[in-house]
């Protein structure tokens, strides 16, 4: 176990230290992330977790903090993206075979004007530089890690103990960090959650639920094959997400011949929403062994589709796989299962089951409220975001 | 004080003046009382060792014209040097953090740091909160701020952000330089010449007459950037404007071929002659036996150590006209300025030869202030003040020697990466 090992389940963000926050100037807090939630850069999970943690932070913390979102892109420009929370496109100096593996001769000096440097996606050549030029600058260092890995360049180099924080957002993602390339005596948090719960919010009006649902990337560490293949023949499924692997979307489409499935592939959140809605339970499939054969150590260090879908009060149902376990609770905001015929089972079991349905779906709200709202996360991260300031300042002093 | 000296080269291994000057002004502190060691590379041929001399700095020698020939050598070495000799060098850093260990310096005493990963020593001692002052006797932080001799703006502000210090540059030429790069040194910087040291020679007894035989040298790198090639071709010029009666004496190690083949295409080997390196102090005695010390350097010079050498010997100096040390001396009064062409040199080395400039009263007065103006006895105690100043800086949240060498490593590896990405398939 790491040194420090420190696990919010309390509420954080007590008066007290808003108070004293509030006291405090504006601090400026750099999210370095290779690539940034929009279509002109990329629409998954781990680009769209900075920017609702970045959102959480700003709106948790009442102003007392601004989040620049830094990233890169073919020409330099900055864009507001809410209150408090910018997009600063840096000019990308290099044209590297994995675009995570992207860096920018503009970044020393956006990181300059932060108060704290936060890393995500911590396994890139973006991210090592990210690194290397805040600790340069005496920046604290926040690193996230949102599974994707295109070099170890600075893992083999000891990158991670040159951070004052590793941010998991499960505890899964935080057992990676033991004894493993990973390995690191840097103090590790555990931040749960991070959903817009107000906006993927119940519908004032539900309309009738009528399909199972999937959410996310169509890749094949997904799992989706499996889904279509445990799919009872009478179950309307919709799969919904940006085909990523050509080859993996034929064998999908294949799959899915003769069978009630349909494939949304342009849906823009108001569209994702109102897919919760319709549900009777949305499904994230994820393996550790996609059909090629491929093995994955950490398919889901989250499973942010699912939160989405339980903010949005419809159950979630996952493979025993990665962190998903830990955010849902069995049979009472979803189901977790280990072979496809529990999976069969459990999808035929809701869909003749609406007051069940509604009751998972009140509960997984409630939950999401509760725990992982990205107001809540931001508040807990802000927490770590004030220690690391003012023990850098206390240090200069 | 505790001064540690950090120099890429450190005599007897030396390329000119920077290293010398280093040397000298270690001497110096060392007999006021301080106590200085040097940190610098292993030498490019063997050397005796000195005490309070640490050579473990690997140098990237990128003063091999062979090897650094782009003929030669395959693209991935020479980056590879690149990096290594301006960015960072992380075996250098690992030396540095571990001689500050054992010998907790008070301030740091920098020089020259092409070859052996400048931007990464400066990192290290401004990671750890050493205090230094930065002799500057070339364009170092340009090298340092360059990708393929192009300065990188947004590296160049970076420098300026990070390594805030102590500089002390030899000439406004130098500083206008680096500025003129969009460089700019962020900290106190001090315009300061470089200066000569030791006993003072004897005064010179006999001096030029018109019509004797006129004896001009030259001495240091045998390389066109200093104009060995101009005092050549202003000797065949001055031979075939019909003057006989003179030698030109050139010191220093011949690499390339080029020049004994244009002392002889020109037919001057009786006038002409390589002499070969001489140790300095073997060399300085010498200056007294000539009458002109040609210094047709190139226009960049940052300032040029020798003609202070020469002149205090009674030796004149004929300078470019535009090179560092010409902001110092004055044209007519304590030298000879010409444009750097070789028929400008040769016109010069005429009127000296027919007597229509007396070289007398300029070899008297540039002796005479030379050593009352440029010995280092009048500028130590302005870096010393310097140092002293410096050292008083809060170390306040230094870095750790592991965060600093870590950070090397991985300077250093990105570095490489990134530089040979674009050759990767």
């Amino acid at each position: 176990m790491p040194t420090a090992y420190f696990l919010f389940h309390d509420t954080v963000g007590s008066r007290r230290s808003l108070e004293a926050r509030r006291a405090m100037a504006l601090r400026k807090i750099a999210y370095l992330t290779p690539l940034y939630f929009d279509e002109r850069s990329c629409l998954g999970g781990g680009e769209r977790y900075p920017l609702n943690l970045a959102r959480g932070v700003v709106e948790s913390s009442r102003g007392a903090y601004s989040v620049e979102l830094v990233s890169y892109g073919d020409a330099p420009r900055c864009q507001v993206l809410c209150p408090g929370v910018t997009l600063r496109v840096l000019r990308a100096s290099n044209r590297p075979r994995e675009r995570l593996d992207v860096v920018s001769w503009e970044l020393p000096e956006a990181i300059a004007q932060a108060d704290l440097v936060h890393v995500h996606a911590a396994f890139t050549r973006a991210s090592e530089m990210g690194i290397l030029i805040a600790k340069q600058q005496r920046k604290p260092i926040c690193i996230t890690d949102h599974g994707a890995l295109t070099s170890i360049l600075g893992l083999s180099l000891g990158s991670l103990d040159l951070a004052d924080r590793i941010i998991c957002y499960s505890d899964f993602g935080a057992s990676l960090y033991h004894g493993s390339l990973y390995d690191t005596q840097t103090p590790i948090v555990v931040i749960k959650g991070g959903v817009d719960a107000d906006f993927f919010a119940p519908p004032t009006e539900r309309p009738s639920r009528d399909r199972v649902l999937y959410v996310g990337r169509l890749l094949p560490h997904k799992g989706i094959d499996q889904l279509i293949t445990a799919l009872p023949p009478d179950l309307p499924l919709t799969i919904c997400g940006q085909a990523y692997h050509d080859e993996y979307f034929r064998h999908l489409q294949s799959l899915a011949t003769g069978k009630p499935v349909e494939f949304v592939t342009d849906a823009d959140d108001v569209a994702i929403r109102a897919l919760y809605a319709r549900a009777w339970v949305t499904v994230l499939p994820s393996v550790y062994r996609d059909c090629y054969g491929h093995v994955y150590q950490a398919p889901e260090l989250m499973g942010f589709t699912l939160l989405e879908s339980m903010s949005c009060a419809t159950p979630a149902i996952a493979s025993r796989v990665g962190a998903m376990p830990e955010f849902i609770l069995e049979g009472e905001t979803g189901f977790i299962y280990d072979h496809l015929d529990e999976l069969a089972s459990r999808l035929r079991f809701l869909a003749d089951n609406s007051s069940v349905v509604e009751q998972l779906g009140l509960q997984a709200r409630h939950a999401v409220e509760r725990d992982y709202d990205l107001k809540v996360a931001g508040a807990k991260m802000g927490e770590v975001y004030d220690g690391l300031i003012a023990q850098a300042r206390e240090a200069a002093a | 004080m505790k001064v540690l000296a950090i120099s890429n080269l450190y005599p007897p291994d030396v390329i000119g003046g920077y290293e010398l000057a280093c040397f000298q002004a270690v001497e110096a502190l060392r007999a006021r009382g301080h106590e200085v060691r040097v940190l610098t590379s292993t030498p490019r041929e063997p050397v005796a060792s000195a005490p309070d001399v640490v050579r473990t700095l690997q140098l990237s020698d990128v003063w091999n014209t062979y090897l650094c020939d782009y003929r030669r050598s395959a693209p991935a070495t020479l980056h590879r040097l690149n990096v290594e000799s301006r960015f960072v060098n992380a075996h250098n850093v690992h030396a540095l953090t571990a001689l500050l260990e054992e010998f907790q310096p008070d301030v740091a005493y920098v020089c020259n740091l092409i070859g052996v990963g400048g931007l990464g020593i400066m990192g290290c001692l401004q990671y750890l909160k050493v205090p230094w002052v930065w002799q500057l006797g070339d364009r170092v932080p340009y090298y340092m701020c360059c990708k393929w001799e192009r300065v990188v703006p947004e590296l160049a502000r970076e420098f300026e952000r990070f390594v805030q210090g102590h500089f002390i540059v030899v000439s406004n030429r130098l500083l206008d330089e680096i500025e003129s790069f969009g460089i700019r040194l962020n900290g106190q910087v001090d315009v300061l010449p470089y200066w000569i040291a030791g006993k003072r020679p004897p005064a010179r007894r006999g001096f030029y007459r018109a019509g004797s035989c006129l004896r001009i040298v030259s001495a240091g790198q045998i390389v066109q950037n200093k104009g060995m090639d101009l005092i050549i071709e202003a000797a065949a010029r001055l031979r075939d404007g019909g003057c006989e009666s003179f030698m030109v004496d050139l010191y220093g190690k011949v690499t390339d071929p080029f020049f004994p083949n244009l002392i002889r295409k020109h037919d001057l080997a009786g006038h002409v002659v390589l002499k070969g390196a001489r140790p300095h102090a073997e060399l300085l005695p010498l200056y007294r036996h000539y009458d002109l010390f040609a210094f047709p350097t190139w226009e960049r010079e940052p300032f040029g150590l020798v003609p202070l050498e020469a002149g205090v010997a009674g030796c004149v100096s004929v300078i470019t006209q535009n090179c560092g040390i010409a902001e110092w001396l004055v044209n007519g009064v304590h030298c000879l300025k010409a444009p750097r062409t070789a028929e400008s040199f040769a016109h010069v080395f005429r009127q000296v030869f027919d007597g229509t400039i007396e070289l007398e009263p300029l070899a008297r007065r540039v002796a005479a202030t030379v050593w009352r103006d440029f010995h280092l006895d009048a500028f130590l105690p302005r870096i010393e003040s310097a140092l002293e100043r410096a050292s008083r800086q809060s170390r306040a949240g230094a870095g750790t020697r592991a965060e600093a060498y870590r950070l090397a490593l991985l300077a250093e590896k990105l570095a490489l990466v990134l530089v040979e990405e674009p050759f990767c398939a």
